[in-house]
């Protein structure tokens, strides 16, 4: 098994594609850390406290996308390519290779938290408010939730790219459903569209201060918690179709 | 199920929808030899072998491979190689690295990727990145991945595709070679020729049916006609078609298939007919999968 998730790994880490999503999510993370250093419209002066270093990680699992899009491409893209003949012919058993995608997106989502904690470092830093940065136990929680929500949302991508199979589709379709659909739900049923999928990971990656910023009009998310459990159903829920599919398709 | 018997299929059947593209396929393939599988376009070839590595599930029968399933297999890389329809390469990778990404989740070193990569030729080119590779050198990477395990058994769908002559060559060369080592091969080839020099036995499909079996030289001799002119057209026609054979009048002579020209002659003489004329027609390979295919084309 570890061979399998270290060649996997290494799969990931020579696609291109990964490269270049991880360097767009790391812009995605640095552009709206420093936004929210200087925009002061819903979070006030930046002052380095502790809700507001914790809402700065918070950006991190802002970048979610990115990381459930390799955790998709890294299924789509065998399909994509027909190499997930290949995969099978030397891993028969359909729901070992689905387990090994699903543990090496999650190795990518460790690394990606990593260089966004370095990111996010890195931006305080250079915007000199670094010095007056409170790392208390709210920053140290939205450090440690990040890795967490990554994880559940790498699994989500690898689990509905198991079940849809077309690249384009999937992708396509979970950024119309997650930035559209849900925003609209949203919008119109609140209560109800925080316990949806992506608005339910939202409420991972939110800090009481994220919380705070939060325009009147939009649903308020889950508590943490409460999101961390609800994004985990979903995930299963998938996870067990990805599994059940994968096993009775012909590749 | 005997010793050396690498290869067995049992009623092998695939449905698709109301298609059926494979339909109760039956044979087996022992160690060191190499079976030559024919048949048109979309007759079932490929979706046979991809059932035998289990990328689709048949319908109802199996495939089995030193008597279990692929997906069962314990050792798979190491039984089982395959070139097959549909499998494409991580065109972005280098040639060398695809190759030691598939040998490392199976506990492969890299010394052998670059030995098999030498085995088919692709020594200088395994730094390059797949995107530039021609259709005959993707062909030999996927021959390398085939036999990246040593395996015992070959499945091998159309392997001289996009190669040039010298490539068809060594592609005979080797798969001689290997089964000369005890390999069972089982090849697919739209070349026939190539197929006549390099296969023991060929299985002809036609809509997913096995309609012949057994070896080039009984298979050509089943469809070599001979031409007859004798003095009792009628009554040789009579007694050859009791014994057999497959007779077609015409105005003035038989044509006999299914029955050797020495045979003929030799039945006439016991029943007195007298014989004027016995030619035996020639048949290559591709004459006789013409007739068998009845010359057709894609389903």
């Amino acid at each position: 098994m570890t061979r399998l998730i270290a060649a996997e790994i290494t799969k990931i880490v020579r696609s291109r594609t990964t490269v270049a999503l991880t360097v767009i999510g790391m812009l995605l993370i640095g552009v709206g850390g420093l936004f929210f250093l200087i925009d002061d419209t819903f979070t006030g002066v930046f002052a380095g406290t502790d809700a507001q270093v914790a809402a700065l990680f918070d950006q991190i699992g802002g970048a979610y996308i990115v990381v459930l899009i390799v955790g998709v491409l890294s299924l789509t893209t065998e399909f994509r390519h027909g190499t997930i003949g290949r995969t099978l012919m030397l891993t028969p058993s359909r729901t070992v290779v689905l387990a090994v995608k699903l543990a090496a997106s999650s190795v990518y989502a460790l690394v990606f938290t990593a260089i966004g904690v370095g990111t996010v470092t890195a931006v305080l830093a250079v915007s000199g408010e670094f010095s007056n940065a409170t790392f208390g136990s709210q920053t140290w929680r939205s450090i440690a939730v990040a890795p967490l929500g990554l994880i559940l949302a790498a699994a989500f991508g690898v689990a509905i790219g198991a079940v849809v199979r077309s690249q384009v589709l999937t992708i396509a379709g979970t950024l119309i459903y997650a930035f559209l659909v849900e925003t609209l739900i949203g919008q119109f049923f609140g209560t109800v569209a925080r316990w949806l999928p992506f608005q339910a990971l939202g409420g991972v990656f939110s800090s009481p201060e994220t919380r705070a910023s939060i325009p009147d009009g939009f649903p308020m998310p889950l508590e943490i918690g409460t999101a961390i459990t609800v994004f985990a159903f979903y995930v299963i829920v998938l996870a067990v179709a990805a599994v059940t599919l994968m096993r009775f398709r012909d590749v | 199920m005997t010793a050396d018997v690498v290869l067995q299929l049992d009623g092998l059947t695939k449905r698709f929808g109301s298609l059926t593209a494979v339909n109760d396929l039956s044979f087996s393939l022992a160690s060191g030899t190499i079976l030559g599988f024919l048949g048109p376009n979309g007759s079932g070839k490929s979706t046979t072998m991809r059932m035998i590595v289990g990328l689709t599930a048949p319908t109802s029968g199996q495939a089995l491979i030193n008597g279990v399933a692929y997906r069962n297999l314990a050792d798979p890389v190491h039984t089982v190689g395959a070139v097959v329809d549909g499998v494409g390469h991580m065109a972005g990778l280098r040639a060398i690295d695809e190759l030691a990404i598939a040998a490392r989740s199976v506990g492969i070193s890299r010394t052998r990727c670059e030995e098999v990569l030498d085995t088919v030729g692709l020594t200088a080119a395994a730094g390059r990145r797949i995107s530039g590779f021609s259709l005959g050198m993707r062909q030999r990477l996927g021959l390398a991945h085939a036999l990246l395990g040593d395996p015992q058994l070959l499945l091998l769908d159309e392997p001289a595709n996009g190669l040039d002559p010298q490539g068809i060559q060594w592609v005979r060369e080797l798969l001689r070679k290997l089964a000369q080592e005890g390999r069972a091969i089982l090849v697919s080839s739209h070349l026939l020729g190539e197929v006549a020099k390099l296969a023991d036995d060929v299985l002809v499909i036609r809509h997913g049916v096995a309609i012949a079996m057994g070896s080039i030289a009984e298979l050509t001799a089943s469809k070599a006609s001979v031409i007859v002119r004798a003095s009792d057209l009628t009554g040789l026609a009579t007694e050859l078609t009791q014994n057999g054979a497959s007779v077609m009048p015409t105005n003035d002579t038989l044509i006999v298939t299914g029955m050797p020209a020495k045979q003929i002659g030799e039945l006439a003489f016991a029943v007195g007919i007298v014989v004027h004329d016995l030619a035996a027609s020639h048949t290559d390979l591709e004459d006789a999968f013409l007739e068998l295919t009845q010359g057709e084309g894609i389903r």
